[in-house]
């Protein structure tokens, strides 16, 4: 979840912080990114549903592919709508073996092919890239800042979902207006607060795993500690939030106590995640100007 | 799914969402169930509940929700020009002395719809657009741009005359022939029902309503009908698609099953 920026992620719908809210980004775009970002190369299948026979055929053809490859298909929507991955075919019963976060199970060509979400969707992974250590890091600062500053491209998304730091701004509006979905809530909370840990732990892993044997490798441990710290206090406020609206049920977020509560907690938050950013965004500048794999000095 | 859905895809997709009955693909257990009702099922960690709430309100920010059901007028245009989608790949190498009277009394019928409704489009008046259909600058092979019905009609027509040049050809004759079967095939998967409604608007081109009084329903009625007809006729077209693709497969020789090592 670091070198993609899915720990650092934030999208919140600005109305009454809907469930819909994490999953509804630019999947092919986003996830393609990433994918570059840890070394591959990869390919997206995104036809409009209903789609033609010949697309269909090409979309179950790239899956096929890469299975045959060795490497699951990621898909979106196979069970629940959150991503998943197509590990297995079978022609002759003519079904897909897939496995998401709800379940491990199977599903015919033909009811995977009538997507229930507007398009045929599928990412797979076509070769490796050699990759330097240097450019990884470079690769997910610069997405890890550009999705805090809101700069991300957000496509048909676009003024739907409040993203990064502004995600904060759009939730703790929510909760001033006492118009949170108890559901949604709770439910990106848990998300948040899955992800801030996650966050604090690839910035730790930064600072033992950068051997500090030159100024590149030193700055990197020191500007990942500088974050870490910021965001292990983030991470610590979700954790107060996950406490206040549990999973699923989701307490009373519009009840005035419970949403004050929740926007000191926000407000905390944000404020340290935003002195986090900015650790990161000084990394960042630096990192810019080091390109060297090995360097002697 | 960030790929943008737009036009005629969008307002068919709302008008699918209204016609999946018990028996359709689509339809969810949380089918019809209201956002509150969702939200008490999703808090009790009802996972069907959690799907439709994101999978709605994703749609309502793609802008999929329309409110068009309502509107008569634009319910027609939409079916109509789902059909002629659905009717593009079969209506090609369909009999030219039947496909073409057909034809115009669409093209005719979309024009005086057009004319009656003016509006934006006003000026584009498709009659006039048909006398210049001989006009080979309409005649290019490029996709059809699905939102504009004038161009689609201009392609229908475009491979209506040339399947009539290519008569004398008995491979197309062959090919016409098992596109008929096709055609054949496809319209099994309707109920008697279903097809008389399809053939009647289609090959007779009755009005909605002259349809409704021929098969003693409403407007509505005919409309729900031609709407589901075609979510039937497309989910047949990508079931044999998906046949002869495996078909291909296995004629090629290769592997029929491949299972990776669960994910963790």
């Amino acid at each position: 979840m670091g070198l993609t920026g899915h720990a650092f992620r934030l999208n919140i719908d600005p109305k009454v912080v809907h469930a819909a809210g994490p999953t509804s980004f630019p999947g092919g775009y986003i996830l393609r990114r990433n994918l570059a970002n840890l070394g591959f190369i990869s390919n997206l299948a995104d036809a409009e549903v209903p789609v033609s026979p010949e697309l269909a055929e090409r979309t179950l053809a790239l899956i096929q592919q890469t299975i045959d490859r060795g490497t699951p298909a990621i898909a979106f929507d196979l069970f629940i709508p959150e991503f998943g991955l197509i590990y297995g075919y079978d022609d002759e019963r003519q079904l897909f073996h897939a496995k998401d976060v709800s379940q491990d199970g199977t599903i015919p060509y033909g009811q995977f092919v009538q997507s229930r979400i507007g398009v045929l969707f599928a990412v797979t992974i076509s070769e490796s890239l050699p990759h330097s250590k240097y450019e990884m890091l470079r690769m997910a600062l610069d997405m890890i800042v550009d999705h805090a500053r809101s700069r991300e491209w957000n496509h048909i998304f676009h003024g739907q979902f409040a993203i990064g730091l502004a995600g904060y701004d759009a939730w703790i509006d929510v909760m001033r207006r006492r118009e949170a979905d108890p559901f949604g809530n709770c439910f990106n909370v848990e998300v948040a607060a899955d992800a801030r840990v996650f966050a604090a732990e690839f910035l730790r892993r930064l600072t033992v795993q950068w051997n500090g044997a030159n100024f590149v490798e030193r700055t990197v441990r020191e500007r990942a500690a500088e974050a870490m710290a910021h965001y292990g206090v983030v991470a610590e406020a979700f954790r107060g939030l996950e406490a206040l609206f549990p999973y699923p049920r989701g307490g009373t977020p519009q009840d005035p106590e419970s949403a004050d509560r929740a926007i000191a907690l926000l407000t905390e938050a944000r404020a340290a995640e935003e002195r986090g950013i900015e650790a990161l965004e000084r990394l960042l500048d630096f990192m810019k100007a080091y390109y060297s794999e090995i360097w002697v000095h | 799914m960030e790929t943008m859905i737009r036009g005629w895809h969008a307002r068919v997709s709302a008008l699918e969402e209204r016609e999946r009955g018990p028996d359709g693909a689509g339809a969810e257990p949380a089918d019809g169930a209201s956002e509150r009702e969702l939200v008490e099922r999703a808090r009790f960690g009802d996972q069907e509940a959690f799907g439709e709430l994101v999978r709605r309100h994703r749609a309502q920010a793609l802008g999929l929700a329309g409110k068009l059901t309502k509107d008569a007028h634009l319910a027609e245009d939409v079916v109509q020009e789902a059909l002629i989608r659905a009717f593009l790949h079969l209506g090609t190498l369909m009999d030219t002395g039947r496909f073409m009277p057909w034809f115009q009394r669409i093209v005719r019928n979309q024009a005086y719809m057009k004319l009656r409704r003016g509006g934006p489009h006003r000026k584009e008046v498709p009659v006039t657009g048909l006398a210049a259909a001989g006009d080979r600058r309409q005649g290019d092979r490029e996709p059809a741009d699905w939102h504009d019905l004038d161009r689609i009609l201009f392609r229908l027509m475009d491979h209506a005359s040339e399947e009539a040049k290519r008569q004398s050809n008995p491979e197309a004759c062959l090919a016409r022939k098992e596109m008929l079967h096709g055609i054949h095939l496809l319209l099994q998967c309707l109920n008697p029902r279903e097809r008389g409604i399809f053939e009647a608007r289609f090959f007779g081109e009755l009005s909605p309503a002259e349809i409704a009084a021929l098969f003693d329903t409403t407007t509505a009625g005919v409309y729900n009908s031609l709407s589901r007809s075609r979510v039937k006729l497309q989910r047949e077209r990508i079931r044999i698609a998906i046949r002869d693709y495996v078909q291909k497969r296995s004629d090629l020789g290769l592997p029929s099953k491949r299972i990776l090592a669960t994910p963790p």
